[in-house]
């Protein structure tokens, strides 16, 4: 399994495997595009985690399969695709949430099965559907073009832009919404606001991670800095920087041992945050041991 | 002695810290609120008392502007409220807030500029001084790096204190402030409290605490879905009032008078304007 990582560091040492796979240019876009990947999701993530939105975002990354597939059938940019989906999907949860019948996790929950039910009924028409659906939900990140960087360039700016632009708004708002609304801040603006964060980071994962996967990066990444730190601006900075070198060493993993790549990617992460909840002084189950140790002097 | 709604309309709004006319709040067919009208003047440490559910914390976020209503007009300190509410400082109810939140005490404190920041600004080192300043008057500063969650209920309300003060209100509202804090924290509120209204701002309080309300505010405002009664502690603390409030029997029980209401039996204070409690 490790033949191709011995191979290469007997022919040169560390330094030669890290630089080895630089040589393909499939392996220069996909390193760029999963840490800038790993950067956007880890920043945005922070407030799915503090917010409790992951069931949304898990709504949207599987929700706008339809979008995808289409723009996958007309060879167009999954990005595209995915970005027109996420706003009909986002229109049409804000219209069924109004109901005061059905809760809201219960539409969103409706909505975004009956959705991705739509995208693999029109992907199964095709002759080579299941391979099509495969790289679909999991994602190809070899497959990323110079110009995929180029979108995920421009739509990470954005993100990050906003995100560091409207820190008051986002941060009041999440965290004291009586205090926010007293003061004036419009909150279903700021909601929204960061829905579309949510959806934009989803959507220019979708090349890399797939609409399955795309939500570990979201969430994983930022709940493990959650536990280092009580700060909310070293929290996003932390976890901007978990995912992205998560998303490298990943990929790097999966050229030597030829797995496939968002899955060692979102495996790390996993393992990584469980390492980090069982050793975190602070957060983790060994500083919860030592204080019940504590308590029971 | 007490204000009838003949009287607080009788009020002029440029007059009063808060002036409330016609109000009236609903939570879907529930009517949380009806026809209440209050004029409340400057420099007065004002006490909202009521039962559990009879529209304190509704009548506060009305006047905050934070839940729907209806009003002919709600004017704070002589404007509108869309406008004069920026001069409200606010100390929410200490659960309806995300205490597992990755912010310090100084950053909380600091939330208390953002109302008044344009829309990109961020706090300049004047707010941070504020921030400093609003932190040792309450007793935190020393903890100032320290996160919320690691705070007792007591320090929580503190620095919930601070941020209002941060606010630079020159009305103070607060829903429920001395609920489930330590004596020391209850007395260090209770003093600023008076410091505030003695700098000429107005204090407006919802509390169950029958006893600090009687002995601390200078006008109490009874509330249950209307405004029942409103004017001088010492007026409006009588047991007629109080059972008319809390809408149950009065019992006279040798010195101690007992209302039998709906939320269990309530035992007043002997004494309404007597000394503290020893």
């Amino acid at each position: 399994m490790f033949d191709a990582f011995q191979q290469c560091i007997s022919a040169g040492g560390v330094g030669n495997c890290l630089s080895n796979p630089l040589n393909y240019a499939f392996m220069r876009n996909g390193l760029i595009e999963v840490a800038l990947v790993g950067l956007i999701c880890g920043v945005v993530g922070c407030y799915v985690v503090l917010r409790g939105l992951s069931f949304l975002g898990d709504a949207f990354s599987h929700g706008i399969l339809p979008g995808v597939v289409i723009a996958y059938l007309l060879g167009q940019s999954v990005f595209l695709g995915g970005l027109l989906a996420a706003v009909v999907i986002g229109l049409i949860i804000s219209l069924l949430t109004q109901s005061q019948r059905i809760s809201e996790d219960t539409s969103i929950g409706i909505l975004f099965a009956g959705s991705f039910a739509l995208g693999i009924v029109l992907l199964s028409s095709q002759r080579n559907y299941t391979s099509s659906l495969t790289t679909i939900l999991i994602g190809y990140v070899l497959g990323v073009s110079e110009s995929d960087i180029y979108t995920t360039l421009l739509a990470g700016a954005v993100v990050l832009g906003i995100v560091f632009l409207f820190y008051k708004q986002f941060l009041i708002t999440s965290f004291d919404r009586g205090m926010a609304a007293a003061m004036g801040f419009r909150l279903g603006l700021i909601d929204l606001g960061l829905i579309v964060l949510i959806a934009l980071a989803v959507v220019t994962s979708l090349q890399a991670l797939g609409n399955i996967l795309v939500l570990a990066m979201l969430i994983t990444p930022s709940a493990t800095a959650r536990l280092l730190t009580d700060r909310l601006p070293v929290m996003m900075g932390l976890a901007g920087l978990i995912g992205a070198v998560e998303g490298l060493v990943g990929l790097y993993f999966s050229f030597y041992v030829k797995i496939a790549a968002g899955g060692a990617i979102v495996l790390l992460a996993t393992l990584v945050f469980f390492i980090v909840i069982t050793l975190s002084p602070k957060h983790g189950v060994i500083g919860w041991l030592r204080q019940r140790q504590r308590q029971a002097k | 002695m007490l204000q009838d709604a003949e009287q607080a309309k009788s009020f002029l709004p440029a007059d009063c810290a808060l002036y409330v006319r016609g109000l009236n709040v609903r939570y879907g067919e529930n009517v949380a609120l009806h026809d209440v009208d209050l004029a409340i003047g400057w420099g007065k440490l004002v006490g909202v008392i009521g039962p559990n559910g009879a529209g304190k914390s509704t009548l506060l976020k009305a006047i905050l502007g934070v839940v729907p209503h209806q009003a002919q007009e709600i004017s704070i300190a002589g404007r509108r409220q869309a406008q004069g509410r920026k001069l409200l400082a606010y100390v929410p109810q200490r659960e309806e807030v995300r205490w597992d939140f990755p912010v310090t005490v100084e950053d909380v404190t600091l939330m208390g500029s953002y109302g008044r920041l344009g829309l990109l600004a961020r706090p300049s080192v004047q707010d941070r001084k504020l921030a400093a300043f609003a932190l040792e008057q309450v007793g935190m500063y020393d903890l100032r790096r320290s996160q919320i969650s690691q705070l007792s209920g007591g320090q929580q309300q503190r620095v919930f204190l601070a941020r209002a003060l941060v606010q630079q209100g020159r009305i103070l509202v607060l829903d429920e402030p001395l609920n489930g804090v330590d004596s020391s924290t209850q007395e260090t509120i209770l003093n600023l409290l008076t410091d505030f209204r003695q700098s000429g701002g107005t204090v407006l309080m919802a509390t169950h605490d029958l006893e600090t309300a009687a002995r601390l505010c200078d006008e109490l405002c009874c509330i249950n879905r209307t405004v029942i009664a409103y004017g001088p502690a010492a007026a409006v603390f009588t047991p007629e009032t109080l059972a008319r409030t809390y809408g149950g029997t009065l019992l006279h029980a040798g010195h101690q008078d007992i209302i039998i209401g709906t939320n269990g039996p309530l035992m007043l204070p002997t004494k309404p304007e007597g000394e503290p409690r020893v």
